[in-house]
């Protein structure tokens, strides 16, 4: 039995269990590869994120049931990672980086025209429409090829504020 | 090659060579250009002789710290019993740096390659390759030639028939900046937070769950093979200046130069030839101000020291900086160094694990401050309320974090204090709104 604690934006959802089925015998296959269960969590994690798009407490609380550590201690490695999610997000995820390399070749100006075009209006919101969230995030290591962003898994170089409306276009 | 640029004469090609060539990617395709090759020799030499081999070679580790590979595999532990481990380290997140990604993008067999022959030298039947969440490309393209190297007999319970186990599985991070430190690497992979552990006890002796570990950055590990095959001795003569710097290195170039790029170099080439030829040099009109010669946390050199400079692990401390991880950032004449320094502190009061009091306070009161300069509202004693903090930011915590967002806040102030000053005395328009 798996007790919800109430999500970052106050609901409690009924938690459908993610580790069922393909998505259990996924989890179940990476056991062999470490010598701990706790191992697998970020793994894990993972899947919860590709599974539901974001990691409600339940399915913090599932993992940890899963993994045998408790729901508070995964509940600290989620937050400590940038990239899981503890909120629902639009169905595009954007990441622009803004860190040095990329500040001096005009990443503010690209971020901007993301925000802008996409809708999302400022940093970390989603679009009215549940198209995008959009964030600025620190060093993607492509600093060669400023302004490198990525839309879900999709990792994009040289994004100037010109190339940002046809880049959207192609996420519906 | 400076990928994406054709290779420049200036460059000397090893581990760049297929860096654009799909053909590289695949398993018949890397064996056809005389792939695992070094695998197949290393697995017939005595551990020792290989460990010796790399020693002798002078091979440096190229995440940063430029420690000697062989003498990091030698302090594993001999037949103890117990499980060893190798990490790889793939979490490339240093700002400025790009190399490690091209390595995994062109050429995953010669990481797995590399990967397998230390395992055996130091007797570890699990690699660990620790990828950066936001890698996504290389991390299929890895996981596909993972699956053919266990296909084909690189990888497994009996790799090339000598009965040598060698399992390597990728893990990926998760965006945390700090899982590149080797401890909070081992954290991570546990399925911890990456906070940075507490050194003695060091990897060698208790790493990875516990058991002895080496790490290894992508790059020292993807040139291994080449120093199995043609020896020491050949490694070590390609040097153009020290003998403690020696082989080929990756650099990243980017920032106002014409040709960003990797471009890969005879330790001990000027980098004046790297700025200027290779990379293409300032746009037009515009004069090199500044240059960070290794990712972002090593002190920012100013145009004469970079002019001056011979790029390896010696001649850059000599003039004030470090090789770290070969991140080459340069700055032109238009660059606001004081925006700049402010968006490096951002970076690291950003991805502090904010374990250590110095660094937590020290990283975001430091990117306060510099906003507070660069709202037009700083004082004078602010220069000196910056440099209190750096030093007591500098070799008191658990890592380095600390000390790296310092380090351009120091120098910066040193080389470019006028740029503050302006800032201060109101010469210069604020460029960030009050807060």
């Amino acid at each position: 039995m798996i007790h919800a604690a109430p999500n970052a934006d106050g609901t409690v959802a009924s938690h459908q269990p993610v580790f069922v089925g393909d998505v259990r015998a996924k989890l179940e296959a990476l056991f062999p590869k470490y010598p701990t269960r706790q191992a697998c969590l970020l793994p894990a994690l993972w899947m919860v994120q590709e599974s539901r798009g974001w990691i409600s407490e339940a399915a913090m609380a599932e993992v940890g049931e899963v993994l045998g550590v408790t729901p508070a201690f995964v509940k600290g490695v989620v937050t400590f990672y940038t990239m899981y999610h503890t909120r629902p997000v639009g169905r595009h995820f954007i990441q622009v980086c803004t860190t040095s390399p990329c500040g001096l070749c005009g990443a503010e100006e690209t971020l901007q025209a993301i925000l802008r075009e996409s809708g999302c209006g400022e940093m970390g919101a989603t679009s009215p429409d549940g198209r995008f969230t959009a964030i600025e995030v620190e060093c993607l290591g492509a600093c060669g090829f400023a302004t490198p962003i990525l839309v879900d898994d999709d990792f994009i170089e040289g994004v100037t504020p010109e190339r940002v409306p046809g880049i959207l276009a192609a996420y519906k | 090659m400076g990928y994406p640029h054709p290779s420049h004469p200036k460059e000397t090609v090893l581990l760049s060579k297929y860096f654009g060539d799909p053909g590289a990617r695949a398993y018949a395709g890397w064996v056809d250009r005389g792939g695992y090759e070094g695998l197949r020799k290393a697995l017939a030499m005595p551990r020792a002789e290989l460990i010796e081999t790399v020693k002798q070679s002078g091979l440096r580790g190229r995440g940063g710290a430029g420690f000697p590979t062989g003498l990091k595999w030698s302090f594993m532990p001999k037949d103890d019993g117990k499980p060893h481990y190798l990490v790889c380290n793939a979490d490339e997140s240093e700002p400025g740096t790009f190399k490690d990604r091209e390595i995994l993008r062109w050429t995953p067999h010669g990481l797995i390659e590399g990967c397998a022959i230390a395992a055996y030298a130091i007797q570890a039947e699990r690699i660990y390759v620790y990828i950066r969440g936001e890698f996504t490309e290389p991390w299929h393209i890895m996981t596909r030639a993972v699956e053919e190297a266990y296909a084909s007999g690189a990888l497994g319970a009996n790799v090339f028939g000598t009965g040598t186990r060698i399992d390597l599985v990728l893990h990926r991070g998760a965006g945390a900046y700090i899982c590149g430190e080797e401890t909070a690497m081992m954290n991570s992979i546990e399925g911890k937070r990456g906070n940075p552990r507490i050194k003695p006890p060091f990897p060698a002796q208790s790493g990875l769950f516990g058991m002895p570990t080496t790490i290894n950055n992508v790059e020292t590990l993807a040139v291994v093979p080449h120093i199995v095959l043609r020896g020491a001795g050949w490694y070590k003569g390609l040097s153009l200046s020290s003998p403690k710097s020696t082989g080929t290195k990756l650099l990243s170039v980017c920032g106002h130069v014409q040709r960003p790029g990797n471009y890969e170099v005879t330790m001990g080439t000027p980098m004046r030839d790297l700025i200027f030829d290779m990379a293409g040099g300032m746009r037009p009109g515009r004069t090199l101000k500044a240059v960070i010669p290794g990712g972002s946390s090593v002190p920012i050199m100013s145009a004469a020291e970079a002019e001056d400079c011979v790029l390896d692990y010696e001649g850059i401390v000599a003039r004030g900086s470090m090789l770290g991880s070969g991140g080459v950032i340069v700055m032109d004449d238009s660059t606001d160094m004081v925006k700049t320094i402010w968006r490096y502190t951002k970076f690291y009061a950003h991805e502090s694990c904010a374990q250590c009091t110095q660094c937590r306070e020290g990283t975001a009161w430091t990117t306060k401050v510099l906003e507070r300069i660069l709202s037009g509202r700083g004082k004078q004693a602010d220069l000196q309320l910056l440099l209190d903090l750096a030093e007591n930011m500098t070799g008191k915590t658990i890592c380095v974090l600390s000390d790296s967002c310092a380090a351009p806040v120091v120098s910066g102030i040193q080389k470019f204090r006028e740029e503050f000053d302006a800032y201060i005395a109101g010469a210069r328009r604020p460029v960030l709104a009050a807060v």
